[in-house]
């Protein structure tokens, strides 16, 4: 018995190490989708997490100056956007340490800082970083946690919000452009308003010709129609809490229901059969298949817009830009991007920390803006040069007074998750705005109650929200 | 092997049965046992794997929160309506098929064979295909039904973005790859039935409806069951499809209790309250379980092949339970208590189903009604105005406006039912012979259309139109395994894609845990079949029950454990899973082989000095060799398609294919293109296996439970 009892134990042993030793075989060669562009240098890479797209190649390529000057490889480990936040979640609760920075939406500031998965850098950076050179929204934006606290937990990194791409030879159609003027009584030019989007988005809707007026986000998919809805419920004078955080009353209130009514209803009749599912992919596909005459995409995705290669080749030539438009309560667009933080749960801390030092430099990021990054830099932003490396720069340095986020509060993922099934579901015609407004509230409130979050502090400054509070349900009030 | 290991001639029969046993139990209680232990309780506390705080004890607050959400028990009711419907239209087109195919003619073997491809390939593969196919704008479903006229072209079906349309693409990609199933085993019942019961219902000239429902339908009934069983549990369990398909869209419509259970654990790392709606999952699948035991019982009759060693097992185990002693004492008690466990949640089942659906049930039993009136009309009256109704309805249908339309289809397939029912046997056959077509063409298609599609340039995939005639391109495969400088075709190779790595893991894996699964899994099974142990009933049932256990129940308990191993994202974790998934599988279906083989071999192979291992070396396993052989199969096919413990396992990186071909996306969003050619090559093994493995296809996909 006992004999047969090891046996079976060494068997089973030498099983395990005979497919741990292949295991380590691979692991060296089975990494991340860019390992071959890991640059020159001695040693492991410093792994930088970021989602897979263009300014993430941009970045790898960039980081070839620092490994000249350091001897430090760089590696930007390249993650689906659909697995994006899932992975790096995953790092920090298996508290891993093969990421030593991360590159991480602005949304997760709170989650990171409150349960220590990013180094605070607020120190540090008063010494090593020329903070005063960026701006300073953009700072508060992607690096400062709570708001207001000067506390920073990230660099800004990518810069983005929302903007649109447009069909110059619909809208410059001499025939299209008289028929406009004659329905609406106006010209048919880039939308100013979401009144006038709609109305450019039902003109050039021709179902038996497969056209239809606007690709939008609608999407379940991560934050989607989340960050689609958000900015036109700002433009009616909606908001997701009030100043003293409370959001009963005020995410279901008679405004939000109002543009909830018309992104999701009015609009939506506009949009391709099936846009319940478009995020920045598919309405950059309807785009390229000509089924769109404007397209909402993320500043940062628009290099597809101008690859040659790209879905885009049919309309190269025919596209422009032009700035998310506004509502009648305000001007307001959703903020994307990324900032970058350290990982707490890196060994490589120091590399990393002259890594950033590196980055947030002046001329780096002048260099960084000429690839095609979005950069924070007051100066580089500023430049001339700066509107000349893509063509839709200029929209973006327009269109940078008016962003605006979500919660980044360490419940932030469930009050998304909540938003995206609420919105998306009135979208697709399950549910009814005022009923789901209503549903959205009172989970939002259970969420918040239960991390007992409530009253704390908030992105937006809370005398600047109580303010425009005010004068928002001043104006609703009248007839 | 004995003179090298002299030691194991001495062995006893018991040290032997010891040696083969051990690790598997070992195994299987060291990753599912403790996991389980440990995920219990955790359900009691306030727990996220993302914060820094330990767990907190709670009491029983998860599951009062739970079993008080309305949004829980809205997922249980879409995973019933789901099971329901995805169910019915397996077993009936399974069903249909093998009546159809159950004849003799030319190329019998391979249209069943091909008819089977589609259950052999990987959910998640075959759901990202759909969801491309359904896609409103340019999929290639809603293209077939415009040039068929069966849809406006300006109010295209929405299949993925509105409900209950969603659902309806979850059940018709479902029932696409299982059908097949249900046909593989209910062939296996009809070609069972004894030939003399037909010859005597001739002789007493008994109607064909008659010899259906009393000679094949009672014969075939036991397997159908069966069948009933395997889709119902895997039905409930469904993941792959919603995680690719809609991901629970539009709105949290098609979130199955899976997929929330999932989400619960891991985007939002709730990990306390996901520990507890496994638990609540696991009940309710044990009470389903057991409830279709009890029916399986009822409907088993003599000199029926042995439909399922399996179900005995468990209904004898769960009868000597002590917990449940009193009220499995009385059957009245014990099915009131099964119905409790199984269909609590779904008390709001019957007012949101039946008004979605109740339009399609009012059709179907309008269109029984309306065959049955047929055929009390005189004579002279039933074919003249089976064929006006067939022409009108169908001709007249087009035209009419759309509310009328589905009345007047009804009309005319009740006439076409009637007609056929009436028509010749040269007819009848030749009209089986278009289905058997028709299936063939469906199966086929969509693989078919992956295939072209990878050799399409982004371009023509992206056309508004879907493009059969395209100048074929590798630039796909190319993408796929290369790395260009600036991402872009023309530029020079950098080198390669994770892509062929990622393929190469999921062969290392599958061949490493399929060695180690089946070579365990033989060993225990001899000492299963040959042994006289202490306990072997309760050894047997123990194995089986893992097997049972659904998986989602202990991901995360698994994934905790991995996390605190450094196991995550390594082949050894992976190969560990995949061998304890396909242990008991193995073990069983390597104890149905070695009980073919007479266990006098062995014994006169004793009696001529043979030691008991070099009997178990020479004589009984070179006889199970085939056995071994398909196992090996088998379990190679699992590892290769799982799909949702390599997503939460792997988390950082992709390991193996199937989640790394989900998260194909460019700069762009997906890249179908490069979606397809990854599809396209990982499809092809399990669709070589399928014909080499033919033969003993039925055995393995109902875990032995059925040998023909």
């Amino acid at each position: 018995m006992r004999r047969g009892f090891i046996l079976a134990i060494v068997l089973l042993l030498g099983a395990l190490a005979l497919s741990a030793c292949n295991n380590n075989n691979n692991a060296s060669s089975g990494g991340g989708g860019s390992q071959s562009n890991a640059g020159g240098g001695g040693g492991n890479p410093l792994v930088i997490a970021w989602a897979q797209w263009q300014p993430a190649s941009e970045l790898q390529e960039l980081c070839a100056d620092f490994t000249n000057e350091t001897h430090i490889p760089v590696k930007v480990e390249q993650i689906p956007w659909p697995q994006y936040q899932d992975k790096i979640y995953n790092a920090w609760s298996a508290k891993s340490d093969t990421y030593d920075l991360i590159v991480g939406d602005s949304q997760w500031l709170g989650l990171g800082a409150t349960q220590g998965h990013y180094v605070e850098l607020t120190d540090w950076a008063k010494t090593n970083i020329k903070l005063d050179e960026m701006s300073p929204a953009a700072l508060s934006e992607y690096g400062e946690y709570p708001a207001g606290s000067k506390r920073y937990y990230a660099l800004p990194c990518e810069s983005d919000g929302i903007g649109f791409a447009y069909r110059r030879d619909l809208f410059d159609d001499p025939t299209e452009k008289a028929n406009f003027k004659a329905k609406y009584g106006y010209d048919l030019a880039p939308p100013k308003t979401w009144k006038e989007l709609r109305d450019i988005a039902e003109f050039f809707t021709r179902p038996d010709k497969n056209l239809y007026g606007a690709g939008l986000f609608y999407s379940k998919d991560y934050d989607g129609i989340t960050m689609g809805f958000d900015q036109v419920l700002w433009c009616y004078g909606g908001e997701l809490h009030d100043a003293s955080g409370k959001v009963e009353g005020v995410l279901n209130s008679p405004m939000a229901v109002d543009a909830l009514k018309f992104y999701c209803q009015d609009l939506k009749k506009f949009t391709p059969p099936g846009s319940e599912s478009y995020y920045f992919d598919q309405t950059m596909d309807a785009y390229g298949r000509g089924q769109v005459a404007m397209a909402e995409e993320w500043f940062a995705f628009m290099p597809g817009f101008i690859d040659p290669n790209g879905k885009n080749k049919n309309y190269l030539d025919k596209t422009d830009y032009f700035v998310s438009p506004a509502g009648p309560a305000g001007h307001y667009i959703s903020l994307g991007g990324q900032g970058i933080s350290i990982s707490a749960y890196s060994k490589r801390q120091d590399d990393a920390k002259k890594f950033l030092a590196w980055f947030e430099s002046a001329d780096v990021q002048q260099k960084w803006a000429q690839k095609g990054g979005l950069t924070a830099n007051k100066a580089v932003l500023a430049s001339p040069q700066f509107l000349s490396y893509a063509p839709y720069n200029k929209t973006f340095a327009e269109s940078q007074k008016y962003f605006r986020d979500f919660y980044n509060n360490p419940e932030y993922a469930d009050l998304l998750n909540a938003c995206q099934q609420h919105f998306n579901a009135v979208a697709s015609g399950t549910e009814q705005p005022k009923q789901a407004l209503d549903a959205l509230a009172a989970e939002h409130t259970t969420i918040l109650q239960k991390a007992g979050d409530l009253k704390a502090s908030y992105r937006a400054q809370p005398d600047v929200l109580a303010r425009r509070m005010e004068t928002v349900s001043r104006r609703h009030a009248r007839p | 092997m004995n003179a090298r290991f002299p030691h194991l001639r001495s062995l006893s029969d018991r040290s032997i049965a010891n040696l083969f046993l051990l690790p598997t139990i070992l195994l299987l209680v060291g990753m599912n046992i403790f996991p389980l232990i440990w995920s219990l309780g955790l359900s009691f506390c306030d727990y996220s794997s993302i914060g820094n705080a330990p767990p907190k004890w709670i009491g029983g607050q998860n599951y009062t929160d739970l079993l008080t959400d309305p949004a829980i028990n809205q997922r249980f009711t879409v995973t019933a309506e789901f099971t329901l419907l995805a169910v019915g239209a397996q077993l009936a087109i399974g069903f249909g098929l093998a009546l159809l195919l159950n004849r003799a003619f030319r190329l019998k073997g391979i249209v069943t064979t091909l008819l089977l491809l589609p259950m052999m390939l990987s959910p998640a593969i075959v759901g990202l295909f759909w969801r491309f196919m359904f896609d409103a704008s340019n999929g290639l479903i809603n293209y077939l039904l415009q040039s068929a006229h069966l849809q406006d072209p300006a109010h295209p079906m929405n299949w993925l973005g509105g409900y209950p349309s969603a659902l309806y693409a979850l059940a018709i990609t479902d029932t696409w790859m299982w059908s097949p199933f249900v046909m593989l085993i209910s062939l296996a019942g009809l070609s069972a039935v004894p030939p003399h019961l037909y010859e005597a219902a001739e002789v007493d000239r008994a109607s064909g409806w008659f010899k259906f429902r009393y000679i094949t339908l009672p014969m075939v009934a036991p397997l159908l069951m069966v069948a009933l069983l395997f889709r119902t549990m895997d039905c409930f369990k469904l993941f792959d499809l919603v995680f690719v398909m809609t991901s629970g869209g539009p709105g949290a419509a098609t979130e199955t209790v899976s997929y929330k259970l999932y989400w619960l654990a891991f985007p939002q790392h709730h990990t306390g309250l996901a520990c507890a709606l496994a638990y609540i999952i696991l009940l309710v699948i044990i009470g389903l379980t057991n409830l279709y035991m009890k029916l399986l019982a009822r409907v088993r009759g003599d000199g029926i092949p042995d439909a399922s060693p399996l179900a005995s097992a468990i209904a004898e185990k769960t009868q000597s339970l002590p917990v449940l002693g009193w009220l499995l004492s009385s059957p009245t008690r014990y099915l009131l208590l099964l119905a409790v466990v199984a269909f609590w949640p779904y008390t709001r089942l019957l007012g949101g189903f039946l008004t979605a659906h109740v339009s399609a049930l009012l059709i179907l039993a309008l269109l029984v009604a309306a065959a049955y009136a047929f055929s009390r009309l005189p004579l002279p009256l039933r074919l003249p105005l089976a064929l006006a109704c067939l022409a009108f309805g169908f001709v007249g249908g087009f035209p009419a406006p759309a509310g009328v339309r589905p009345w007047l289809w009804l009309i005319a397939a009740a006439a076409l039912v009637w007609l056929v029912a009436r028509a010749p046997q040269i007819v009848r056959n030749v009209l089986a012979y278009a289905v058997v077509a028709a299936a063939l063409a469906i199966t086929l298609l969509p693989v078919y259309w992956i295939a072209i599609t990878s050799f399409k340039t982004p371009v023509d995939i992206n056309a508004l139109t879907p493009k059969f005639a395209f100048k074929p391109t590798l630039e796909n495969y190319d993408r796929l395994f290369y790395q260009h400088e600036g991402d872009q075709i023309t530029g020079k190779v950098l080198g390669l894609n994770a892509f062929p790595h990622q393929l190469g893991n999921s062969l290392v894996i599958g061949i490493l845990s399929t060695l180690l699964a089946v070579a365990m899994g033989t060993m225990a099974a001899y000492a299963l079949a040959r042994f006289r142990i202490k306990a072997k009933g309760d050894a047997l049932f123990f194995i089986l029950s893992t097997r049972m256990l659904p998986a989602i129940a202990v991901v995360i308990p698994i994934y905790l454990m991995y996390t605190r191993l450094g196991l995550l994202g390594t082949h050894l974790g992976l190969i560990l899973l995949y061998t304890v998934f396909n242990l008991s599988f193995s073990t069983y279906l390597m104890k149905g082989f070695f009980d073919e083989v007479p266990h006098e071999y062995d014994d006169a192979a004793l009696l001529d000095g043979y030691s008991r291992f070099a009997a178990f070396r020479k004589i009984s396993l070179p006889l199970a060799m085939t056995g071994v052989a398909a196992t090996a199969v088998f379990c190679f096919i699992t590892a290769w398609n799982e799909f949702a413990f390599a997503q939460i396992l792997s988390p950082l990186q992709p390991l193996t294919a199937p989640p790394s071909i989900n998260a194909l996306t460019g700069a762009g969003g997906m890249d179908w293109g490069q979606v397809a050619a990854g599809s396209f090559l990982f499809l092809l093994p399990a669709a070589i296996f399928t014909f080499l493995m033919r033969k003993h296809l039925l055995r393995g996909v109902t875990f032995g439970a059925i040998k023909r």
